[in-house]
């Protein structure tokens, strides 16, 4: 933010300059019926800017000192709702990253491991009725952990979209509220602190869930928007909030059998679902369009579990067809291991399974050739585990290195998450105290205050550059 | 090294691992001064961030040359201490813009909006006129 406060000796000496005036009008003010006062006026002048210009006009210091306080609040929310978005962030990813073990004794690397073991195994001795079983035991425990994983995935999913429907609820009660605590002050009871500590509490609460602005209108009561845009309370209005798990009309689904995205609608029944990028909602609906999907598919994609699952059984099938049960004559081609839901490629994982048809027995072993080779497919199946071709990779990487992104990019967006979060909540304890900072200064010391800020946060940021690029020349020094 | 004292390479990485983990801790203390901005929370955290530049500094150059590469703690904790340091900039930052929004925002109460909608600027030279 290096250009951050070239502007800010303008501002300050604006602000300087306005304090004054507003000394002068209060003295005016005070000394208004006093016999002999000679009255006075320190008038603004702006720059030109155009053939109108611009001239402020009826702000009072009562004004500036409630803006000031207002835009303090307003930062707290902000910070709120950007806290709102990490903890749901992190909350999900963190539960969603214990469905991806990537220890190779468990869940689907740690039955692919075994499968590939097997299918070594049974390369080593492809006639053996204990080998060749031993490969459809593991091909099972493969499929059913792909089936764990979907379900895990289909239950993460469900999970989310609850939440999503909670939170919309929740918004929608404490908007109801501020319709309420609205009519109140109409009735009558403007500049009563408890109300006032009341709606201040209750957008605080609501800008845990979203990104909310609030204005404080002339007639007391306060406008509630949503990411500044949407319109949550005006007045004595409410406008609720809907989930409509659909896909929109202008994005027909392009994968079938997905399911749709969650979408906000606002009280005009406008999608709103792109404007919510911060709060608790943002980051259900982050995790429930975006991150989910990337793994277990939606109405857009297909997702990386499927697409692993049906490349390794599809490719596991290819290997087995190709060759041969027994020479004959004639010779008996193979069939597949695999079965799957097809159709559906959303559907790969969570119907995946052994083919009901196959008995140890047929398990092609033979690849016909030429060159003929007794073991060639058995061979070619233990093959998977270290791949020389493209056709046994998935976007160039084997089936375990996939999976093991697949796990490390959930396990590296918590962290960071988490990493955020602890920032994040420094940040919310910083906007706080800068709303207290604010309360009960004078706008001249103000903006003294801020030219020795400008000064000391130059110096801080100059500090903070030279420590990064210091860290950085030693971390390359001894990578 | 043939006057001085030998220092086995492990314990080498291990004190400088020890010491950029002190200078995350002191990094560390810098951020949470930061949370309450105040001109002298940003004295003492630029006191501090100096205190570990100069200390990161002298770290950095008494690394002999061809050390020890791939020293994976180190890189962990340097890593760690990066954290800390983006942990800083983002408090800092965050201080900075809520002054400069608030600046923008009361010159604009004071002088308006130009034609392309930024805040106007006003004139800071005072002119005071008595009328008799």
């Amino acid at each position: 933010m290096s250009g951050l406060f070239s502007a800010l000796n303008t501002s300050a000496g604006a602000l300087d300059t306005f304090e004054r005036v507003l000394d002068v009008i209060q003295s005016n003010v005070a000394n208004s019926s006093t016999p002999g006062y000679a009255r006075q006026s320190l008038p603004l002048e702006t720059l030109p800017m155009n053939s109108t210009g611009t001239l402020p006009g009826g702000v009072t210091a009562g004004e500036m000192q409630s803006a000031r306080d207002q835009y303090a609040e307003q930062n707290v929310r902000q910070q709120f709702s950007a806290q709102g978005t990490l903890e749901q962030t992190s909350q999900s990813l963190s539960n969603l990253e214990l469905n991806f073990n990537v220890s190779t004794d468990s869940g689907v690397p740690g039955a692919l491991n075994q499968l590939l073991q097997d299918f070594s195994a049974w390369s080593v001795t492809p006639d053996d009725g204990a080998a060749r079983q031993s490969v459809l035991d593991s091909a099972q425990q493969l499929a059913q952990s792909f089936q764990q994983a979907a379900a895990n995935m289909s239950k993460a999913s469900s999970d989310t979209g609850q939440q999503i429907q909670q939170t919309v609820a929740q918004i929608n009660l404490l908007a109801g509220q501020l319709r309420g605590e609205n009519q109140q002050i109409i009735d009558g009871h403007t500049g009563d602190a408890g109300l006032d500590a009341q709606m201040n509490s209750t957008l605080e609460q609501l800008s845990e869930y979203a990104d909310i602005t609030a204005t404080t209108q002339p007639d007391g009561t306060v406008t509630v928007l949503l990411a500044g845009q949407s319109p949550l309370v005006i007045g004595t209005n409410q406008y609720n909030l809907n989930v409509s798990f659909t896909t929109p009309p202008g994005a027909p689904p392009t994968v079938a059998g997905g399911t749709a995205p969650a979408r906000i609608i606002d009280g005009q029944g406008k999608d709103i679902t792109a404007i919510v990028t911060q709060g608790q909602l943002a980051g259900q609906l982050n995790i429930y369009n975006t991150v989910l999907p990337s793994i277990g598919g939606n109405a857009y994609q297909q997702g990386s579990l499927n697409l692993m699952a049906q490349s390794v059984a599809d490719r596991i099938n290819q290997i087995l067809t190709s060759g041969n049960i027994s020479d004959g004559p004639p010779p008996v081609p193979g069939i597949p291991l695999f079965t799957y839901t097809a159709g559906s490629p959303t559907s790969v994982a969570r119907t995946l399974a052994v083919n009901n048809a196959i008995t140890p027995g047929q398990l092609a072993a033979i690849a016909p050739g030429p060159p003929y080779v007794s073991n060639g497919t058995a061979l070619q199946l233990a093959g998977l585990a270290s791949p020389q071709s493209p056709a046994d990779e998935i976007n160039g990487f084997s089936y375990a290195q996939f999976y093991g992104n697949m796990a490390a990019t959930i396990g590296r967006q918590s962290q960071d998450a988490q990493n955020q979060l602890s920032v994040q909540q420094q940040s919310v304890a910083q906007a706080r105290n800068l709303r207290s900072q604010a309360q009960g200064v004078s706008l001249n010391d103000e903006a003294a205050a801020l030219i020795q800020f400008q000064s000391a946060y130059d110096a801080s940021s100059k500090m903070v550059t030279v420590l990064d690029e210091l860290t950085q020349s030693t971390i390359d020094m001894v990578r | 090294m043939p006057n001085g004292k030998h220092i086995p390479a492990a314990s080498l990485e291990a004190r400088a691992e020890a010491r950029v983990r002190e200078l995350q801790a002191l990094v560390g203390e810098a951020r949470t001064l930061l949370t309450n901005p105040t001109n002298e929370a940003l004295d003492a955290c630029r006191s501090r961030l100096e205190e570990a530049a100069n200390a990161l500094g002298s770290l950095h150059s008494s690394l002999p040359s061809g050390y020890p590469s791939r020293d994976r703690a180190l890189v962990v904790a340097l890593g760690a201490l990066r954290s800390e340091i983006a942990g800083v900039q983002i408090l800092l930052d965050g201080a900075a813009a809520f002054y400069t929004g608030w600046m923008r925002l009361a010159s604009s109460m004071a002088a308006g909006y130009t034609a392309n909608g930024s805040p106007a600027r006003t004139e800071t030279q005072r002119r005071v006129l008595v009328e008799a």
